[in-house]
């Protein structure tokens, strides 16, 4: 019965780290159409800049979640302004803007690399380590706090996207950019806001899997 | 109320229109017929900043609204309802209505013509969490006509709105736009069903080749070229 308990909430843990990554990359999917496979390094990258804030320059805890999620929605603000925009302009086809991805997620690596070198980094906040038992599983508060997080998350998303008028012509654009575009939203401009919603909970799950694992590059892989 | 000079326009470099002259009146019904790529959806689309503009002129109320932006065109009350009855399959009737009036501000103004929709289509109120995917092809014309009244349009233009509807849906749809009409709305439709269109219509462009071949009234369906286009040169 404890093994039953640990495995359910072992998988509720993996769970909501996916759910996590899967809300912000289907959101950029459905409004952009296209595989933005970069979201991986997206999610590295943040757990790279809280490491930076937190461990190295010893930032307070809040401050370099806050940092480290300021700098991924930029990021993904950023990559769809300076790169997707472009090739959107140019009519680029899906496959080509996967190929374009494929090329900005070996850029980010590799410019993870040469700013943080190849040796793996830990976080280390001993008070989220602390273990608590639940119907006999063992259970520390990151791993309560992640599904806690996720499942906020993904009310606030859902509470986005159906209620609030921003939300409905994400929604509207991901249905029809062409109708979209006649009623005056400018999909432009909801392109760039999936990106950083997206990129956003990139740098939210980037933050947990960092304070859950050791940080190296391709870690989004695992 | 609009005024088109020697309008050049088309796609990717190509021209479909070639030196157009075109004027609607405040309060007119205008129809564009034509033949197939004759260029009676491209004139529409250029009016509204979807298809390229090379030369000429087109002024609404005296302005140059020439490569102005979609939200600025809807503010300045020119709204366009795209063929195929196009709509947000996924989102539910309100919702289709509410992206619709998504450039106005003014949320009592917003909701007056929700008020005004539902009371000119009640299946709209009736149904308006359902998804717009599961209504009919005439339903979801009458939805795509009415995102549009949200906009408190004064100029509409309506492309093809009977494309692929029964008769009986295309009767009521063509029922709906003279009632629209009536409340002042100045309207240009491009339409396939040309005997329908110049019937309510106070005007008639007849297209070909990019050009305007024939203006006239209600007459203009007796002309043979419109006969020998449309009814293989028999009366009816």
């Amino acid at each position: 019965m404890i093994n039953l308990c640990q495995i359910i909430i072992n998988g509720l843990i993996i769970g909501a780290i996916y759910s996590l990554v899967s809300s912000g990359f289907s959101l950029i999917y459905s409004t952009n159409k296209f595989i933005h496979f970069a979201h991986g390094a997206v999610i590295s990258f943040s757990a790279y800049i809280f490491w930076m804030f937190f461990s190295s320059i010893h930032f307070s805890f809040f401050l370099s979640i806050f940092l480290a999620l300021t700098f991924s929605g930029c990021l993904g603000w950023a990559l769809n302004y300076f790169v997707y925009k472009s090739f959107r302009k140019k009519k680029s086809s899906g496959n080509i803007m996967l190929i374009v991805s494929f090329g900005i997620l070996i850029f980010l690596e590799s410019v993870i690399q040469i700013i943080f070198g190849a040796r793996v980094k830990l976080i280390n906040f001993d008070f989220l380590s602390k273990m608590i038992f639940i119907f006999g599983a063992r259970v520390n508060y990151l791993q309560i706090i992640t599904i806690f997080v996720s499942i906020l998350c993904f009310i606030i998303l859902f509470i986005f996207l159906n209620k609030t008028r921003l939300g409905k012509a994400v929604r509207a654009v991901s249905d029809n950019k062409d109708v979209a575009e006649i009623v005056g939203i400018d999909s432009e401009k909801i392109y760039s806001l999936s990106f950083v919603i997206g990129s956003l909970f990139a740098g939210i799950a980037g933050v947990l899997i960092g304070l859950n694992q050791a940080l190296s590059i391709s870690m989004e892989r695992a | 109320m609009l005024k088109i000079k020697d309008l050049r326009a088309g796609y990717n470099g190509d021209e479909i229109i070639h030196g157009i002259d075109f004027e609607v009146k405040t309060g007119e019904i205008v129809a564009i017929i034509g033949p197939n790529g004759s260029g009676k959806s491209t004139l529409l689309k250029s009016i509204f900043n979807l298809a390229k503009t090379y030369s000429g002129e087109i002024n609404y109320k005296d302005k140059d609204i020439k490569n102005l932006k979609t939200f600025k065109l809807i503010k300045e009350g020119i709204c366009f309802v795209p063929q195929g009855r196009q709509v947000f399959n996924d989102l539910s009737v309100l919702e289709n209505l509410e992206m619709g009036a998504f450039v106005l501000r003014d949320e009592e103004l917003i909701r007056r013509n929700m008020l005004d929709v539902f009371k000119k289509f009640p299946i709209l109120e009736t149904r308006q969490k359902d998804l717009a995917v599961n209504f009919s092809g005439g339903q979801q014309q009458i939805l795509a006509i009415s995102r549009v009244l949200m906009q408190n349009p004064q100029l509409l233009l309506l492309d093809e709105p009977s494309l692929g509807l029964s008769p009986k849906a295309m009767k009521e749809i063509f029922k709906k736009i003279q009632e629209i009409n009536k409340e002042g709305v100045s309207i240009i439709i491009v339409e396939q069903n040309a005997k329908q269109a110049v019937e309510i219509a106070n005007r008639t462009y007849v297209l070909e080749d990019g050009k305007i071949a024939l203006v006239g009234g209600k007459e203009i369906l007796k002309n043979k070229k419109i006969k020998d286009i449309y009814f293989g040169g028999r009366d009816d």
